[in-house]
């Protein structure tokens, strides 16, 4: 596909001449390919508890093999026009990855339990090669991912990764936070402006104030909802204490404990609260991107995602974790079968990349250590 | 001869053509229309994805090429022909098989217990063993610092009380931990709105506050107290704590490691409840040493079992936490008590 006189350049409608809005607009002559998930939970789960088994009896040795099982069911049940996903990942470099995160993580507990003072230089450098693992993992999972045969590609430099992750991220608390919705955006627009499906690239024209209009209305939900279950937690702690004996000492017991609550409190708005934002940001992101002549079109509700995500979580708390499976099988098949590719010139024509580039020294430095970051 | 229809990808574009495969046991034929068509293949030059639920599967043709179909019995009847991906095969054996997943799964809870109960805490126990209190020097200056600045007052004890103190404590030191009795520092604080409490640091420095001083009749009752700050240090349960915490935490991002937001949330609670459970065992521990050490000086459990009531006395309206608490019920804590006073373990 000659992707270069499509990328970037506007479409105009074929009657009158005008530009053509991708989204709101499309012509007859557009075709829509919705994302079939084929995956069961049932299936899932076998899957799943099954390498979770392996898993713990080889003490985390075959984690990295159990993430490729796990993905390779997901991805293979991807399907778009009728052809699935695969997922490539080598178990090998997982582990590779999973080591350095291992010793990482051991590192800066160490650290901050028996060298306190010394935990900040840690927390500094991790944060210095944080960037660069981003980049690392964005890369191994697009390349790892094919379709139809033709892998996917993550181009994304070194260079935006730091601004967005270290800079970016450095000065959100300088502006109290206001730049945060922003952040956010730039992290999107790393990936989303990034992707290629063989030869052809993405481009991306994502605005930020979809993501301040997200943001803005989690906050206004959150803070009902906050300030109408605290009040009711603390009555309800305040009713606790004066029925076990109200003294002096038992006021700061329950001050700990309304503490406690609101923590929770907060910790559970805001986690439900994120499946709002995702959607609407989801949708704006994917509807902003393409690929060569390809669309794309998201149709989440916030709404929906809000009431998957709370009873998934609910799931899985009544059932002691057994229903991870089914609630990840829901949520992803929901996601998935509300995004379709729009294009007018079919999905046959995407090149791969010559033979000769992929073997090139980035591709095998990216596939020797795998590395998970969730972003 | 197997027969079976396949889509066939080139792997130079996206567009999918319909072929017919044939394998007469040496290579596969490829029928179909596009370039190349009536191309063959060996065998032993391809490579098939392993199997994985009913999904579809993909054989990898040399040069690059690629066919998937969903029909599993030619593939899995190719497979087993080459006898390929055999670690695999036991695998996809397991994961389709509903009495095997049920076995998986019995075997997994036993494992997860195994772990938490038995090999946890005992491999925890050895590493501490290994590492020496001096290690933890710093981080326990530190963390008397924030007590200081706020939970805690300076002492209102008169320093000839103190000493008196002292020397009991030192005593006790010396009884407990003979070989380390040199570590262990008793210090004096006003509780504020801790009460009468008293606790240990990793590196043996003991804190007791005055409302805990004022509370005690005699010098046993505040020996039982120190005898059991005593065990927690010469235990090494700070370091044991850190080390079992930190193979929780390992356990449970081992089993929430594929599903990354959904469950991270939910693994606090299960998180928080077996730590809990690892600082009740500590306080048993501790208890069962001081215990020890009252009953062969031949003052009984007595003692610690008065000033355990006091203290609980002191502290109303503590709200009952259950599984969640650090310690164990202080009439949990008696009745243990006065049990090994009857029969000394």
């Amino acid at each position: 596909m000659d992707d270069s006189s499509a990328a970037g350049a506007p479409r105009y409608c074929i009657q009158c001449g005008a530009p053509v809005s991708p989204v709101n607009n499309i012509s007859g002559s557009m075709e829509r390919y919705t994302f079939q998930f084929t995956a069961t939970a049932r299936e899932y789960f076998r899957i799943w508890i099954v390498n979770l088994f392996l898993t713990v009896i080889t003490l985390g040795v075959w984690a990295a093999w159990a993430k490729v099982r796990n993905r390779r069911y997901i991805w293979a049940s991807t399907n778009l026009a009728g052809h699935p996903f695969t997922f490539h990942g080598n178990p090998a470099a997982i582990l590779r990855g999973n080591m350095i995160i291992a010793g990482m993580f051991v590192a800066y507990v160490a650290m901050k339990k028996f060298e306190p003072g010394l935990a900040g230089i840690l927390f500094f450098i991790f944060s210095v090669v944080f960037p660069f693992l981003v980049c690392k993992s964005l890369r191994f999972n697009a390349h790892n991912t094919s379709y139809r045969n033709i892998r996917f590609r993550f181009l994304g430099g070194l260079g935006e990764s730091y601004q967005t992750y270290l800079l970016f991220a450095g000065i959100v608390p300088f502006t109290l936070f206001i730049f945060f919705p922003a952040w956010q955006f730039y992290k999107k627009k790393y990936f989303f402006n990034n992707l290629a499906y063989g030869m052809t690239g993405s481009t991306f024209s994502g605005r930020k104030g979809p993501f301040y209009r997200a943001y803005l209305l989690a906050c206004v939900i959150g803070g009902l909802c906050f300030m109408v279950f605290s009040s009711l937690g603390a009555y309800a702690v305040h009713r606790l204490s004066t029925v076990l004996g109200n003294t002096g000492a038992s006021g700061t017991l329950s001050f700990v404990y309304s503490l406690f609550f609101t923590y929770l409190i907060m910790a559970f708005i805001i986690y439900a609260l994120q499946a709002v934002i995702y959607s609407m940001t989801m949708n704006h992101c994917w509807s902003r991107t393409r690929l060569g002549k390809a669309y794309f079109a998201s149709t989440l509700r916030a709404r929906r995602l809000l009431f998957i995500r709370i009873t998934n979580m609910a799931a899985i708390f009544c059932s002691l974790g057994l229903l991870i499976p089914w609630a990840k099988i829901r949520r992803t098949r929901y996601i998935l079968e509300n995004l379709a590719v729009v294009t007018a010139s079919g999905l046959d024509d995407f090149a791969s990349v010559a033979a000769s580039e992929t073997t090139a020294v980035g591709d095998a430095a990216t596939d020797f250590v795998g590395i998970e970051i969730g972003l | 001869m197997i027969r079976f229809d396949a889509s066939y990808f080139d792997g130079k574009t996206s567009r999918p053509y319909p072929v017919i495969v044939m394998f007469d046991g040496a290579a596969l034929a490829l029928e179909g229309e596009m370039d190349g068509a009536g191309m063959k293949a060996r065998i032993r030059d391809c490579s098939i994805d392993p199997a994985l639920g009913r999904t579809k599967r993909s054989i990898r043709l040399p040069g690059g090429g690629l066919l998937q179909t969903y029909d599993h019995d030619a593939v899995n009847a190719i497979e087993r022909a080459l006898n390929t991906n055999r670690p695999w095969r036991l695998v996809h054996f397991l994961e389709s098989h509903g009495k095997a997943v049920a076995a998986c799964m019995m075997c997994l809870i036993l494992a997860l217990t195994a772990l938490v109960y038995y090999a946890i805490p005992h491999v925890s126990t050895r590493v501490a063993r290994a590492i020496p209190p001096e290690v933890t020097a710093s981080a326990s200056r530190n963390a008397l610092k924030m007590f200081d600045m706020r939970f805690l007052k300076p002492t209102g004890l008169p320093a000839d009380r103190q000493q008196e103190i002292r020397n009991v404590f030192r005593d006790v030191a010396r009884r407990i931990d003979p070989p380390g009795a040199g570590i262990y520092t008793l210090e004096f604080r006003s509780g504020k709105n801790l009460g009468a409490n008293a606790f240990a640091l990793p590196s043996g420095i003991v804190i007791v506050t005055d409302e805990l001083v004022a509370l005690a009749d005699g010098d046993d009752e505040l020996s039982a107290i120190f005898a059991h700050e005593v065990a927690h240090v010469k235990r090494r349960h700070s370091i044991r704590y850190i080390l079992q915490s930190t193979g929780v935490l390992f356990l449970v991002s081992l089993l929430t490691g594929d599903v990354t937001s959904i469950t991270n949330f939910a693994a606090f609670l299960p998180t928080l409840l077996i730590e809990s459970g690892y600082s009740r065992d500590f306080e048993r521990e501790a208890d069962h040493e001081a215990a020890s050490l009252l009953i062969a000086s031949g003052k009984g459990t007595a003692p610690f079992r008065r000033i355990l009531e006091k203290i609980d006395a002191s502290h109303p309206g503590t709200l009952k936490l259950g599984v969640f608490s650090t310690h164990p019920e202080t009439v949990r804590r008696l009745g243990y008590l006065s049990e090994l006073e009857e029969s000394p373990k």
